[in-house]
């Protein structure tokens, strides 16, 4: 995209492309916000209505509901960090974070969870204040904005069914989860961006009030730096990007007096540390957790047609503990994707692997995400690329195992004739009976292929400077008028789904600010 | 060259695993692009050398199991795949292909026969595919991820090859008929 293309661009008003812009660009605002996704883009939303001058900056596209396209080799590169090739250092996890006015919410399948009183209570004895009857009181809030409702008995997809069978079956702990659809045409192409506009997402949601109110969003505009003044922030620099071709074009400055990280758990603790923030404990960017997960197929004697439909309505919560000594920390959720992504996550290559692609009509999966107790830690590399250190240890693999094995149950029970295990070299079972053999000492890097979708923890909240990076009101603890409003700011792994946590803590965080800013 | 090859980087795996990471993933694509007197890895355009790897990897990576898969050739994924990896950002397409470089060499350290990738038959592609996937290097089995992802989203992604594994999107009226 030229200049010139960048300039023709229709974008909704008060919002900027950088790439568009002759010159270097200088603005000023009492608040900037890094990242317009589900924690940035609430509080640039709540900023915005409270009257407060602030400028969201995004590294990517803004997308307008008719810019989706049911194409994962089109849709993929736009809506993904590193267009889509994120991964650990090693490369054996594939780490999928969103980019864009909105964030991941613009990819992900809509599962809505509050917060469980069990990880809130970890949290308390590990200092995190004012976890109680106000949170509760902003989750309500979000989910009534949000819309968010149980996904209906008759828009469950066959996919789903299986998930719910076999559960059943079995007598395992299992519900339909709740999404924020409205609109929602059942397309099935949640992951590629709806193009029937029916997410309740923060780019429908959030940012047309924000801009309506007077705030303002500066898009193609990577942040590289945080700026300080001794130990106050006072803005932020980086590159407009071109949104074509990813070329770095000329720097742009914004002047504030208050920074709202919301660039997500991996990309807001990397700018932090790139940009020489006093961290006296050497503590951001470590803690990480990724919610590690391995995606489990079992091949039906019916159609299945997984692509179609609502994604993501059933889970299973068996093995889902929470708690410093859970022994079995294991969430199961149905899963799909289309072909291209599909045919990455199937094992082996060649004609076997050509062989196994024919039954995708008639696969259901399960995805067994584990809740870590594990963490790695993340560092800055280069433009918009963040290093992930995260190597599972045998006690996450034996976690990876169980879900992997109790995930094959559920869909022999459903009644899976056969089920796929993406093992090195891969499972291919006919009964449960050979379930027993699937232990974690089997597994490693690449064994099994794994997926990550809810990177967290890396500037977790606390009381004491010591032992945390931010407040329990997302203040860092170390640099005045910065804060953290992304899943950065969750001290352990939640065990699910973090969007709507993501979305109160950043209404949460905006509140904070708000009344730390001078009268008006 | 092989002889100068196995001087270099002597006989075993381990050793051309050790001397990449010192010497890093682009540094060593340019060495072998220096070696075989081609252009070497840059973002934003594939040097055709690159490309031929590609291809000729997809050809196996995606081999088809009968006649109604498509061939690899004639349905546009070599096309779909190097868009793909042009989404992604210009250090990682550097990488990508200091990658592919590195796989049209690969032969020489992981067999099947001292010889460069494109010059392999089918079969001897196969096997040091195999060998990739399941070596106890990382570095082995993370360029085989790479070149599987790469080639999975390039041909699968393609109109031409889902009658053949069953999907549509015609039959779904939630999809836009303008926007498939």
């Amino acid at each position: 995209m030229s200049r010139a293309d960048a300039k023709r661009r229709v974008l909704p008003a008060g919002m900027i492309s950088a790439a568009a812009s002759d010159s270097a660009l200088r603005l000023n605002a009492d608040v900037v916000v890094v990242g317009l996704g589900a924690g940035g883009g609430m509080a640039f939303h709540d900023l915005a209505l409270a009257g407060v001058d602030v400028i969201g900056v995004e590294l990517g596209d803004y997308f307008a509901p008719e810019d989706m396209r049911c194409r994962e080799e089109v849709m993929l590169p736009k809506l993904f960090m590193e267009g889509a090739s994120r991964g650990t250092v090693d490369q054996a996890i594939t780490v999928m974070q969103g980019k864009g006015v909105g964030g991941s919410t613009l990819h992900n399948t809509n599962l809505c969870k509050r917060l469980p009183e069990p990880i809130l209570e970890i949290w308390r004895g590990q200092g995190v204040e004012d976890l109680g009857a106000e949170l509760q009181a902003d989750f309500q809030r979000v989910e009534e904005l949000l819309d968010v409702h149980p996904v209906p008995d008759d828009r469950v997809n066959a996919n789903n069914h299986a998930l719910f069978r076999g559960a059943r079956e079995l007598g395992y702990r299992h519900a339909v989860l709740s999404h924020n659809r409205q609109g929602c045409r059942q397309s099935g192409m949640c992951e590629l961006g709806c193009p029937n506009n029916g997410k309740q997402n923060a780019a429908k949601v959030l940012i047309p009030p924000a801009l309506n109110a007077g705030g303002r969003a500066l898009v193609h505009a990577r942040v590289d730096r945080i700026l300080t003044r001794g130990r106050q922030v006072c803005g932020v620099a980086g590159r407009a990007i071109d949104p074509l071709s990813g070329a770095e074009l000329q720097p742009f400055e914004v002047r504030a007096e208050r920074v709202v990280l919301g660039a997500s758990a991996t990309n807001s603790a990397a700018l932090a540390i790139k940009s020489g923030l006093p961290d006296p404990h050497r503590l951001t960017g470590r803690r990480l957790h990724i919610h590690p997960g391995a995606f489990v197929m079992g091949v039906f004697d019916e159609t299945i047609e997984g692509w179609k439909g609502v994604p993501q309505s059933a889970e299973c919560t068996e093995f889902l503990n929470f708690g410093h000594d859970a022994e079995q920390r294991v969430w199961l959720v149905s899963g799909f994707a289309h072909p291209g992504a599909a045919a990455g996550l199937m094992p082996g290559f060649g004609a076997a692997h050509a062989s196994m692609m024919r039954l995708y009509p008639n696969v259901a999966a399960i995805i067994a995400m584990v809740h870590d107790h594990y963490s790695g830690h993340v560092r800055p590399r280069d433009g918009e690329r963040v290093q992930i250190h995260y190597r599972p240890d045998r006690a996450e693999l034996n976690q990876v195992a169980l879900g992997m094995r109790e995930a094959a149950r559920i869909l022999f029970a459903a009644g899976a004739r056969q089920v796929i295990i993406p093992t090195s070299p891969p499972r291919l079972l006919d009964s449960p009976a050979q379930l027993d053999g699937l232990t974690g000492a089997e597994l490693g890097p690449f064994n099994p292929s794994m997926v990550a979708v809810h990177p967290m923890s890396t500037m977790w909240m606390g009381a004491d400077p010591r032992s945390s990076v931010v407040s329990s009101h997302g203040a860092h603890h170390q640099v005045r008028g910065l804060f953290v409003a992304d899943g950065s700011l969750f001290p352990t792994s939640i065990g699910g789904p973090p969007q709507i946590p993501i979305y109160t803590f950043g209404r949460r965080v905006a509140r904070a600010l708000l009344a730390g800013l001078p009268a008006r | 060259m092989v002889s100068f090859l196995r001087g270099v980087l002597g006989d075993k795996p381990e050793l051309l695993m050790a001397r990449m990471q010192t010497m890093g993933l682009v540094r060593t694509g340019r060495f072998f692009a220096r070696l075989s007197r081609n252009p070497p890895p840059m973002p934003g355009k594939v040097p055709a050398w690159l490309s031929e790897t590609l291809e000729r990897a997809m050809t196996r990576v995606c081999a088809a199991d009968d006649a109604d898969f498509p061939d690899v050739r004639a349905c546009g994924a070599l096309d779909a795949a190097l868009r793909f990896m042009g989404g992604m950002p210009s250090t990682t397409q550097e990488e990508l292909q200091s990658m592919l470089a590195i796989l049209e060499y690969a032969p020489y350290a992981f067999g099947p026969r001292r010889q460069r990738l494109t010059r392999l038959s089918d079969d001897e592609i196969d096997r040091l595919l195999l060998t990739l996937e399941t070596s106890p290097l990382m570095p082995a089995r993370a360029m085989f991820k790479a070149l599987k992802s790469v080639c999975m989203m390039g041909y699968y992604t393609r109109p031409e090859v889902w009658p053949a594994i069953g999907y549509s999107l015609s039959g779904n009226p939630g999809v836009p008929a303008e926007r498939r």
